[in-house]
């Protein structure tokens, strides 16, 4: 990149095109947004705890549950049995709110709204009409949409912007809004359901995320509803020296559907920032939820400089008979990456996917895998899970699969792929497998490979360069998993596997 | 030269045909069912074979009750 700055540009050539070669290999969502913020002082504390409660307008019974949550947190040490290694984080030099000073009182219509940040959802790549209605503008829903609906709640740094199509999804009883707006207007479901998957005490950064986290998604789908539009939230860290932490509760009631999209980015710096999120999901008796995720954090440079420090727990409960949950993950941000979305099998003859892609390049490192714990009768588990190094990273895939002994007759299938991309990477497999009963059946399959020299040559004989011989190699590998995703994912998913492998040969 | 005017298909041939067509045909739908109904952990090998003889058991019944 900097022979690119230092090289003189011919006579002819237009500047898109100079931006273009500009941005091959780069971390493509790596911009700041300049913006006036607000910030809550450095550290955490419990006046910090109840500074972010009293921000978000929250009744009392919730600043003490945060409260509860910091006080155990300070008990709590770091865990260190993943296979990541990162410099000690200083939680006391960052901060843990932070928010755009124009996003103080809601806006009333596009004018009112700061240029600046309809600018970040226009450059992000968010549709016009969603830019008016992510910014908040009051009406924009009854303009015609393009396409298919998606339904996006924006979350930028600690609040959440605006969410879209909330009337029309009102008309079917579906609730999607921002967890602070759902903590205000329905706290009965909140107070029901929060903290009943990820409990308080869960873990040390699911119990951080308890104590400070600031905003997130929360959907509620009634009994026998499906869901009309997919619904998605896209997080985005803009502020530097800041952490996000943000929560999504989804409940799923009686033989309801809904299918839940996650993107993030984050600017491209120097220092490490910190993430740590937790997702619960509830899924009813006959209903299904199928969640996906696009990690595009920024990993770092080449030289392992910055990046986000990835910290989520992610647990669904299937409570009701017949239930189904699906999780499909596309890993190819952050720096580190400690990751585990596990599914609780507690209903008869419940069902739950994880389809996972770890891509890390350079010096990333990723730890991540699910947890499948059978509890009901006839329970059916499948994991398929996907996992490329190259350069000097480091990628494990760590997985408990756990049959109880009343899960009589319960099933798992467990695939787990490394492909090795360079002699300086490393793919460790962790699996755990508990098994209490004599009737359940466990499959476990697990493979290491490095990238075909006789599948590039192939491709290269046809005129292709190296690294798009790879990307077709990868993107085949993780064909599994990609056809799990829906569309826009999927060729999203495709070209990033692609973006991410830059680099990674020759 | 002439040409022989077609022959319309008779029932015969239909059945004939139908021994040959049903077993592929269930084959192929235990091959959709194993892609389809990932979930319900069949073999895909008891799944092929299953189907076709399924299907070959069809068109016994089929030519048994029209032949």
């Amino acid at each position: 990149m900097a022979a690119l700055d230092q090289t003189q540009v011919k006579e002819g050539v237009d500047q898109e095109t100079v931006d273009a070669v500009r941005e091959v290999g780069t971390y493509k969502y790596g911009w700041e947004t300049e913006i006036e913020m607000e910030y809550a002082p450095k550290g955490v504390n419990p006046d910090i705890v109840r500074l972010i409660s009293e921000k978000n307008e929250e009744p009392e019974w919730m600043t003490e549950w945060r409260l509860a949550a910091f006080d155990r947190w300070t008990q709590m040490d770091e865990p260190t049995w993943a296979m990541v290694h990162y410099p000690k984080i200083d939680f006391q030099d960052q901060y843990y709110y932070a928010r755009p000073k124009s996003m103080e009182e809601k806006p009333k219509s596009l004018d009112d709204v700061d240029p600046k940040l309809l600018a970040t959802y226009e450059k992000l790549g968010i549709p016009l009409k969603e830019q008016m209605i992510l910014a908040g503008v009051e009406g924009a829903e009854d303009m015609p949409a393009e396409g298919r609906k998606v339904a996006v709640d924006a979350v930028f740094d600690s609040v959440s912007v605006g969410t879209t199509f909330q009337d029309e999804l009102k008309k079917h009883g579906v609730i999607f809004c921002s967890i602070s707006e759902a903590i205000k207007e329905h706290p009965e479901l909140v107070k029901k359901y929060l903290g009943t998957v990820v409990p308080v005490s869960d873990n040390f950064y699911a119990t951080l995320n308890s104590a400070v986290f600031s905003d997130g998604s929360f959907v509620y789908i009634p009994p026998g509803v499906r869901c009309p539009m997919e619904l998605s939230t896209y997080f985005r860290i803009n502020a530097e020296n800041t952490g996000q932490f943000e929560r999504t509760l989804i409940i799923a009631d009686k033989g309801s559907y809904v299918s839940y999209l996650e993107g993030c980015t984050a600017p491209q710096r120097d220092t490490a920032q910190l993430h740590a999120a937790v997702v619960e999901i509830i899924v009813e008796e006959d209903a299904e939820v199928k969640y996906s995720t696009v990690q595009n954090w920024f990993p770092g440079d080449e030289n392992g400089k910055g990046g986000i420090y990835n910290f989520v727990t992610k647990r669904a409960d299937c409570r009701g008979d017949r239930s189904k949950v699906m999780w499909t993950q596309v890993e190819t941000g952050s720096a580190v990456t400690w990751k585990y979305p596990s599914c609780i099998l507690r209903g008869d003859d419940s069902q739950g996917e994880f389809y996972s892609i770890a891509i890390t390049n350079n010096y990333q490192q990723a730890d991540t895998g699910t947890k499948m714990v059978h509890l009901g009768k006839n329970t059916k588990s499948r994991i398929v899970s996907k996992g490329i190094s190259a350069g000097k990273a480091q990628n494990t895939y760590r997985g408990l699969v756990s049959m109880h002994p009343k899960a009589k007759n319960s099933r798992n299938y467990t695939q787990c792929d490394s492909l090795l991309i360079g002699d300086k990477c490393g793919a460790h497999t962790v699996p755990y497998i508990e098994v209490k009963n004599n009737s359940s059946r466990v499959e476990h399959e697990a493979t290491t490979s490095k990238v075909d020299d006789d599948q590039l040559f192939y491709c290269r004989q046809r005129g292709m360069d190296e690294e798009e011989a790879v990307a077709l190699v990868v993107n085949g590998f993780c064909k599994d998993v990609l056809q799990a995703l829906p569309m826009e994912f999927a060729m999203e998913a495709q070209q990033l596997v692609a973006i991410s492998l830059e680099g990674s040969v020759g | 030269m002439a040409r022989t005017p077609r022959k319309p298909i008779q029932k015969d041939d239909a059945l004939t045909w139908a021994g040959y067509a049903l077993p592929v045909l269930g084959g192929l739908l235990g091959v959709a069912h194993v892609n389809i109904y990932h979930m319900d952990f069949i073999n895909p090998v008891w799944a092929v074979g299953g189907g076709a003889i399924l299907g070959w058991v069809a068109a016994r019944v089929i030519r048994k009750v029209l032949g």
